[in-house]
């Protein structure tokens, strides 16, 4: 495992491609630990970490975003915004706040999230005068909401692998989804105050409007996903799809910015920035399975209970071994192995489930977002355009603010478990 | 380090020392996952703590797909894998999947000690596998939201998410229903959203799956049986000495009969459960199902002499 | 040389290959709604479709990121250090990269050479999966072949005494 580690940072450094640095991790991580002749397997691996519906949505809000900004939709919607909200300094940042949170209640995976925002938001929020990677780190940040405000991917793996209502999950997650949202806007407020945000003159009513007329037709890529989400005409992964038609129909009819001969480029950069994405997936899913295999996550877990008997030892330990782990292992995968360790020994600490359920699931979603490995560090920067290291810098006052919310969560039962017991 | 075999003559014992892994795709709370901690059980008891058996549980190693990979490369000893997945490579296994074939989970528990049904075992031969034995879940029922389904006529237009096998969708499609495969974790979501408006599911995961909570009828159809087939590594199996195999042979059998006693008592007991959670209700024409159900007989037993003799050979029993 | 041609050509396969198969993920969706929905009979084939395009986009797409040079990466030591000393570990890097990707794509081959990959069909269509797996290996081998041109390409640029971008 030192090896390994020390493998992984060396090349790392030598600017090798995140992607192939976790392939060559697994692959060490399995010969070192004497199962070489798993290695035949890897190939099927690739495949089947790929062979999933809920990856859909990547390509398809790519693809969306791709043809909304070539299209014209995307500057359009910019401008409405501004012209109501853009004489506030830092307007447009908390616009991308507000809309995540918004879209959170409809989307039930951070990735899909951040793939859809940061297409439309970090263009537009550079051409207002914000530095890109802010763009970036407050769209990727906005977009941990998705997970946490129901309905939640992460809420139904959890459920089900620890056989708490996922019902009341979805209702735990409203307050801490609701605070992170309010951490984020005070955060922008503070950044803005501290780095003099661009804020413009007062547009006037005539402006107003005339932006509001000009905004009709892209309204209707929103308006109709959250329609067929709503009345469940289709899934979120196929909103992604419906959504590339009607910005298609708008940009090239009724906009008319967008020429048949943009499609092939259009395609081109869509399967790039996909596979910049779904590469990484694939190989820190062979680095996930080779650490699986030698039981790793789980020793670390079983280890740490013995520690202390002590429930808020236990719960801070909890988070810093979920904050670490976080870093290496991706989201759901990380719920399905440890959920099983940890549920169990809960009684003798006296923690809710459906708490406990929350605290892992926030942990999650910050690990998404924390280098090296995590899908949400690797679309904002891989769709932004901007560097991991200048990403990593401008998302770490994201990140500690979402633990200040975690520990808030951690310390105060009530906050997730206060809506469930009420609804009953 | 995966499945090591050592030497070990300490002590004056003989014999080699074996850590196997096992996998399956059903959570904790799931009844499989029961069953492979019997088999680890008895495989230690059995051998004198010279078999250790570490457990996959929720597809930790990969899909289906994976673990049938894993196992005819030898780095995986054992797995559980569900009948509908088996079926999509060996097309005679879909024998299983016929709709309205069994009554109960009794009939399907006989129906594993036939003839035919000990040739579909043997199949798996072929593809570097070796079929152990059969472990069976329970009967799929049809969970669904709007009017309870009663005849055919209910299934007009109604999107229900099935666990895969050509005959099924075929089945379904055939009754002018719009069958969907997806996999379980997006079931919740879909349901709860009305993307789909049924699941063919059985109860441990209505239970384990918290399904209750998005489903509104659950009807007895018991269309379908639902089960798995323990499966090892042919290779791995074939080369070990022969009382060793015979240790595993005597293991599984435990641990099978062990298992089957377990879900005929929990089948009642889980229904008793949801009772209390969701509406269960009887399928009043089960009949008019039955009878559609003979033409998808018909069709695959032209496809297969094995299908054919399997199904001929249930009806008689 | 030849190997910076091999590579553009391919660039040109693979640029041609996602310009067909985005729009057959893209309408086998839209048309699995539409029929669903409207028609009110099932398209049993188009879930798959959809999916299956999407796993050859996405291999397809990593090589081309590769190509591109794209594909995400950390300099956060190579642009601290003097000019030299940077060009070799990027070489370094780059011959570190192609080999990995050569030896999965040699397991690959190993892998997909089974003769039990042919018995494999998806679930819904029963379409064989070779059609599908068959990804892997060309995705690798194209890989493989930018890594070796983009590793030629840095070798001659550090010879030449100029700095790697
Ligand atoms: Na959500
Ligand atoms: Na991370």
């Amino acid at each position: 495992m030192i090896l390994t580690m020390l493998i992984f940072a060396v090349v790392l450094l030598i600017r090798v491609p995140i992607a192939i640095v976790l392939g060559i991790s697994g692959i060490v991580l399995l010969v070192v630990s004497g199962n070489g002749d798993m290695l035949i397997n890897s190939p099927q691996r690739l495949f089947s970490s790929l062979e999933s519906y809920s990856l859909l949505a990547i390509p398809l809000f790519m693809l969306a975003g791709e043809i909304m900004n070539t299209g014209g939709i995307t500057s359009r919607l910019v401008t409405f915004a501004q012209k109501f909200v853009g004489h506030y300094r830092g307007g447009l940042a908390y616009v991308n706040i507000v809309a995540n949170t918004f879209l959170a209640s409809i989307i039930g995976s951070a990735a899909a999230q951040i793939a859809m925002m940061t297409k439309i938001m970090v263009p537009s929020m550079e051409k207002e005068g914000y530095k890109r990677e802010f763009a970036a780190a407050t769209t990727a940040s906005a977009g941990m909401l998705g997970p946490i405000i129901p309905p939640s991917m992460l809420f139904i793996i959890y459920g089900a692998t620890s056989g708490t209502s996922i019902g009341d999950m979805f209702l735990a997650g409203i307050l801490p989804g609701i605070l992170l949202s309010l951490a984020f806007v005070i955060l922008v407020a503070y950044i803005g105050y501290k780095e003099k945000f661009p804020s413009k003159p007062k547009a006037s009513w005539g402006e107003r409007g005339m932006s509001l007329y000009k905004i009709i037709p892209a309204l209707l890529v929103p308006g109709i996903l959250i329609w067929g989400i709503v009345t469940g005409v289709f899934t979120p992964t196929e909103s992604a799809g419906i959504a590339c038609v009607i910005a298609l129909i708008v940009g090239l009819f009724l906009y008319k910015e967008l020429n048949i001969k943009d499609l092939p480029s259009i395609m081109v950069n869509t399967a790039i920035s996909t596979a910049m994405v779904t590469l990484l997936i694939a190989m820190a899913n062979i680095f996930g399975w080779a650490m699986t295999f030698e039981r790793i996550p789980q020793a670390i877990a079983e280890w740490m209970t013995t520690i202390s008997d002590n429930p808020i030892i236990f719960l801070i330990l909890v988070n810093i071994l979920l904050l670490l782990l976080g870093m290496l292992v991706e989201g759901i995968a990380l719920i399905i192995i440890l959920t099983p360790i940890f549920v169990p020994i809960l009684p003798a600490y006296d923690i809710d489930p459906i708490h406990f359920g929350v605290i892992i699931c926030l942990n999650v979603v910050i690990g998404i977002l924390t280098p090296p490995v995590g899908s949400g560090l690797f679309l904002a920067t891989s769709l932004g355009k901007v560097s991991i290291e200048s990403f990593v810098k401008a998302v770490w006052p994201f990140v500690f603010v979402s633990i200040v919310v975690l520990l808030l969560v951690t310390f105060i039962p009530s906050l997730t478990l206060w809506i469930p017991s009420i609804s009953k | 380090s995966g499945s090591s075999e050592t030497e070990t003559k300490a002590a004056g014992e003989k014999g080699k020392t074996y850590e196997f892994k096992m996998t399956h795709v059903t959570q904790t709370g799931h009844i499989w996952h029961k069953f492979a901690e019997k088999f680890a059980e008895e495989l230690e008891a059995r051998s004198d703590g010279r078999m250790k058996l570490e457990i996959y549980p929720a597809a930790q190693l990969g899909p289906e797909a994976d673990m049938v990979q894993q196992l005819s490369s030898g780095s995986l000893d054992f797995a559980l894998i569900t009948v509908p997945y088996l079926s999509s490579r060996f097309p005679e296994l879909d024998a299983w999947n016929m709709p309205f074939l069994f009554e109960d989970l009794e009939d399907v528990l006989a129906a594993q000690e036939t003839e035919p049904a000990q040739k579909m075992l043997g199949l798996l031969d072929s593809q570097g596998l070796k079929g152990m034995d059969y472990f069976f879940a329970a009967n799929h029922n049809l969970l669904v939201n709007g009017d309870p389904i009663q005849s055919i006529d209910d299934v007009k237009g109604r999107k229900i998410r099935f666990a895969g096998g050509a005959s099924v969708i075929d089945f379904w499609k055939g009754l002018g229903a719009s069958p969907i495969a997806m996999g379980l974790p997006e079931v919740y979501n879909a349901m709860q959203t009305g993307v789909i408006d049924g699941v063919s599911i059985d109860t441990n995961p209505m239970l384990s799956e918290k399904f209750y909570e998005i489903g509104k009828t659950y009807v007895l159809t018991n269309h379908m049986a639902f089960g798995g087939i323990v499966t090892a590594s042919k290779t791995k199996y074939e080369s070990m000495p022969e009382e060793d195999q015979k240790i595993i042979d005597e293991a599984l059998a435990a641990a099978v009969e062990w298992g089957e006693k377990e879900i005929v008592a929990i089948s009642d007991k889980n229904l008793k459960e949801l009772e209390k959670l969701v509406d269960v209700v009887e399928l009043k024409n089960r009949e008019q199902f039955s009878g559609e159900a003979k033409k998808i007989y018909e069709e695959y037993s032209n496809k297969s002499e094995l299908i054919k003799e399997f199904i001929s050979t249930v009806k008689k029993e | 040389m030849a190997m910076r041609g091999i590579s553009d050509i391919i660039f040109k396969v693979e640029k041609l290959a996602v310009i067909i198969i985005i729009p057959v993920m893209l309408l086998a969706m839209v048309f699995d709604i539409i029929f669903r929905y409207f028609v009110q009979s099932p398209l049993i084939w188009a879930q798959e479709l959809t999916l299956y395009t999407f796993v050859w986009c996405s291999f397809i797409g990593a090589s081309m990121s590769i190509k591109t040079k794209e594909a995400v990466a950390v300099n956060l030591l190579v642009d601290k250090i003097n000019p030299k000393l940077r060009n070799v570990l990027i070489v370094a890097g780059l011959i570190v990269s192609a080999l990995f990707s050569i030896f999965i794509f040699y397991l690959s081959i190993n892998w997909i050479t089974n003769p039990n990959i042919l018995l494999q069909k998806s679930i819904t269509t029963q379409t064989p999966m070779i059609f599908m797996y068959i990804c892997i290996p060309i995705s690798l081998l194209f890989m493989s072949i930018h890594f070796l041109s983009w590793f030629l390409e840095s070798l001659r640029f550090t010879r030449a005494g100029k700095v790697i971008e």
